[in-house]
């Protein structure tokens, strides 16, 4: 049986692909093939014991397991449990990320340092640990949920643009990589997505550039579950980052 | 006029410093234990420098030298992620601290250097995407936040000088793009930093947050 991992998918942006990929499990989708889903959290167990709830109502069969970025540890038992009870890792979507926003001269050392660890360098741990399974699926894919921050920048999102900026290079370095090994790695970069971690901010860090979306308005996390669920289907989109943004020109 | 390189260990750093000595302007090499936890050096140094009267007018952080993150996560990506990990938060403290001893002073220009890694599909050169990435959106985000101290925050996307491919490599690549007569046309470090010194000399600086490609002629891209 393969796996279909998607981080941080029970809230959010995360919890909208993980719907979305239910839904293609249970229609039998050629693309997706035998798979289970397996979704983890950091730690809100509230939030993955309803998400279990929902899936179990429709009929669809999930590993909901806690994993935290941030501790090397955790990931090596995550990908160590992926190891023992899948034989392979069809899909990999790195949705979990955190963020650490405030006026970049007067934030923390050490809240800056956090960010790197979990954001990026946690989310690249845990790739690489999966990658021998990824290789194995053929075809794999790899979706990182970037950040229109990470293409563009934002004030006052220093260290998460930072982080987002990176994945979207290790994007381009991995597919590099695995092209031989039929994985399809590429990036989603929303812009402002009407999820909780939205909803913390001040409406002024968001609403000027609404105004200057094509569209403007915020987006829906469906918005991005539907491209990541164009990624998850071989085919000629490599090492990009797609992004879903609403049309912003510059 | 004073201006601090970081690291520095790259020929266009070093080919930049010539240019401001020749010019008696002075120019002070910060070399850390290559990305190994020197970050708290950026604090001190800055510190100690604005406490003597000092202010620096250009800081360069050159991240062309030194690593090659493909190649590394090819040979061990456990030592590759450990190394972009210190490699990033020294990028942000140096920004940090950079920045903030500017906005004290009313105003300089801080300047990035990456070799453009798409040229590595070409010639065998370093490359370091997501340091470039993670760079780029750190400009473009600092830039937005101290453009009103009159900190001006760039990144040059520099194609990797020819001095440090060999001759035949540069010409294995330019005849394989035989296309509508399109053709490397290899800088010398020197001359690389030629057009760095210039942009350090402009009076009134009127680009922040950018990200400026500084190349052999041929643009990101073309097939």
């Amino acid at each position: 049986m393969n796996a279909i991992i998607v981080t941080g998918g029970t809230r959010g942006i995360g919890r909208a692909i993980v719907d979305s990929i239910a839904d293609r499990l249970l229609a039998k989708e050629p693309d997706l093939g035998e798979a289970q889903l397996v979704v983890t959290y950091r730690s809100e167990t509230a939030h993955a014991q309803s998400l279990g709830t929902a899936l179990r109502a429709k009929g669809v069969v999930a590993d909901v397991l806690a994993m935290d970025l941030a501790s090397a540890e955790s990931i090596d038992a995550f990908v160590g449990h992926v190891r023992e009870n899948y034989g392979a890792v069809r899909a990999l979507i790195n949705n979990a990320g955190a963020t650490y926003d405030g006026s970049f001269l007067s934030i923390s050392d050490e809240g800056m340092d956090k960010l790197i660890e979990s954001n990026l360098s946690g989310t690249i741990r845990l790739t690489e640990r999966l990658l021998p399974l990824l290789k194995v699926a053929n075809p794999a894919a790899v979706v990182f949920i970037a950040s229109a921050a990470g293409v563009y920048g934002k004030a006052g999102q220093v260290p998460y643009a930072t982080t987002k900026g990176g994945l979207i290079g290790y994007t381009q370095l991995l597919a590099r990589r695995c092209v031989r090994q039929n994985v399809f790695v590429n990036a989603v970069a929303p812009g402002f997505i009407a999820t909780d971690m939205v909803a913390k901010l001040d409406p002024i860090m968001y609403e000027p550039t609404l105004h200057n979306a094509s569209l403007q308005k915020m987006g829906a996390p469906e918005d991005i579950a539907h491209v990541v669920n164009g990624l998850l289907k071989p085919g000629y989109v490599q090492a990009t980052t797609i992004k879903v943004d609403g049309g912003h020109l510059r | 006029m004073s201006n601090l390189i970081l690291y520095g260990d790259g020929p266009i750093a070093a080919a930049l410093a010539v240019r401001f000595q020749t010019q008696a302007h002075e120019v002070r090499m910060l070399r850390l234990s290559k990305f190994v936890d020197g970050a708290d050096d950026f604090k001190a140094h800055f510190e100690t420098f604005a406490a003597s009267g000092g202010s620096y007018a250009n800081i360069y952080i050159d991240l062309t030298e030194g690593f090659d993150e493909s190649a590394e996560f090819q040979t061990d990506s456990e030592a590759a992620r450990i190394a972009l990990e210190r490699r990033l938060k020294e990028m942000l403290r140096a920004l940090k601290y950079g920045a903030q001893h500017m906005a004290r002073a009313d105003g300089g220009r801080i300047w990035v250097l990456c070799y453009d890694h798409s040229v590595s599909f070409s010639v065998m050169t370093p490359s370091n995407p997501i340091t470039n990435y993670a760079a780029m959106a750190a400009v473009q985000c600092v830039a937005k936040e101290v453009a009103h101290f009159d900190v001006m925050v760039n990144l040059f996307m520099i194609h990797p000088p020819s001095d440090t491919v060999e001759p035949p490599l540069w010409r294995q690549a330019r005849n394989s793009l035989h296309v509508y007569r399109l053709k490397y046309k290899p800088q010398s470090a020197s001359q690389i930093s030629e057009l760095l010194h210039m942009y350090a000399g402009i009076e009134h600086l009127s680009t922040t947050g950018g990200v400026i490609p500084v190349g052999s002629g041929i643009a990101a891209c073309n097939f």
